[in-house]
């Protein structure tokens, strides 16, 4: 992909993706593992209902 | 980035390494979820007739089985791949590091990893207790000399912020993975924040989560998967990591 092909895609998706729910992995809990949340002395997602 | 074209699948530095891997990378989560040892196996070696060379796995995916199929479906094809795992020590001690890579490397059938990363550093504190003493950064160190790993990471999806506090120790890591696609320009850009960081210092870039982790933008028509993938592979990583759950998705 070209710079400006790149750059067009992103602004086309921004609107989109300005709250961060397409990338729950970030806005979320729901893909940090649960041995992690283990080590860290959080509750497993099965726990908390995620 | 130099590109070197190998048929199918482009071949890209892995940073300062002087490695070459293929730019797609080989998903290790969704290997452990086949139906069939059959098909696993099919995939894996279809995957490497193609040419990706790229393989991930993890110690934690699947309570080890993800490692434990690809250890048996690399057989006979161990020296056509570079072969990366991760460590998942969460902050825990430098030897139950050690104990995870001896369990990794019996899984996948190997005396060496070509990669091994830290996993997921999604915690604020994370790179304090990995780069405590005797945490899991002198298990890197440890693990390299013995000639067990060749090279050396960290992974995370969560905060620009965490990987930043990751590089602040200036620990000469070889590769951070880390997520790319078309909508982390607008929320906690890896790409904007931390990929220049890493290019900076000689390191690689490899990305994951190309369509958002759940192929959400794709179902929402936000993207097209051939516009999300060709996006992720066009910044400067060395590979981006994909689940593939079967032939016809890897053809």
């Amino acid at each position: 992909m070209t710079a400006e092909e790149m750059e067009a895609l992103r602004r086309r998706c921004a609107a989109a993706a300005g709250d961060g729910h397409l990338e729950l992995y970030k806005s979320t809990m729901k893909y940090d593992g649960d041995l992690g949340r283990e080590q860290h002395g959080l509750s497993s997602h099965k726990e908390l209902r995620l | 980035m130099a590109d070197q074209d190998q048929g199918a699948i482009l071949q890209r530095p892995l940073g300062r390494t002087g490695a070459k891997v293929s730019a797609l990378g080989l998903g290790g989560h969704r290997l452990g979820d086949f139906k069939t040892v059959d098909e696993a196996i099919r995939l894996v070696h279809e995957a490497i007739d193609a040419g990706i060379t790229f393989f991930d796995n993890c110690w934690e995916y699947w309570n080890g089985r993800a490692e434990d199929g690809l250890g048996r479906d690399l057989k006979g094809r161990r020296d056509k791949v570079f072969l990366m795992t991760k460590g998942c020590t969460h902050g825990r001690d430098r030897k139950v590091a050690m104990e995870q890579l001896e369990q990794s490397l019996k899984r996948l059938k190997t005396d060496h990893l070509d990669l091994w990363q830290v996993h997921e550093c999604v915690y604020d504190n994370d790179p304090e207790r990995h780069f405590a003493k005797g945490g899991v950064i002198e298990a890197l160190e440890e693990a390299k000399k013995a000639g067990k790993v060749r090279y050396v990471g960290f992974t995370g999806h969560k905060h620009p912020a965490i990987h930043l506090k990751m590089l602040s120790y200036d620990y000469p890591f070889d590769s951070v993975q880390m997520p790319l696609n078309p909508f982390d320009a607008t929320y906690r850009s890896f790409a904007n924040d931390v990929l220049p960081e890493v290019t900076k210092r000689g390191m690689t870039g490899l990305g994951m989560k190309s369509l958002g982790g759940n192929g959400q933008p794709v179902t929402q028509g936000v993207v097209t998967v051939e516009e999300a993938l060709r996006y992720a592979m066009s910044l400067p990583v060395a590979t981006t990591i994909s689940g593939i759950d079967s032939l016809s998705v890897l053809r």
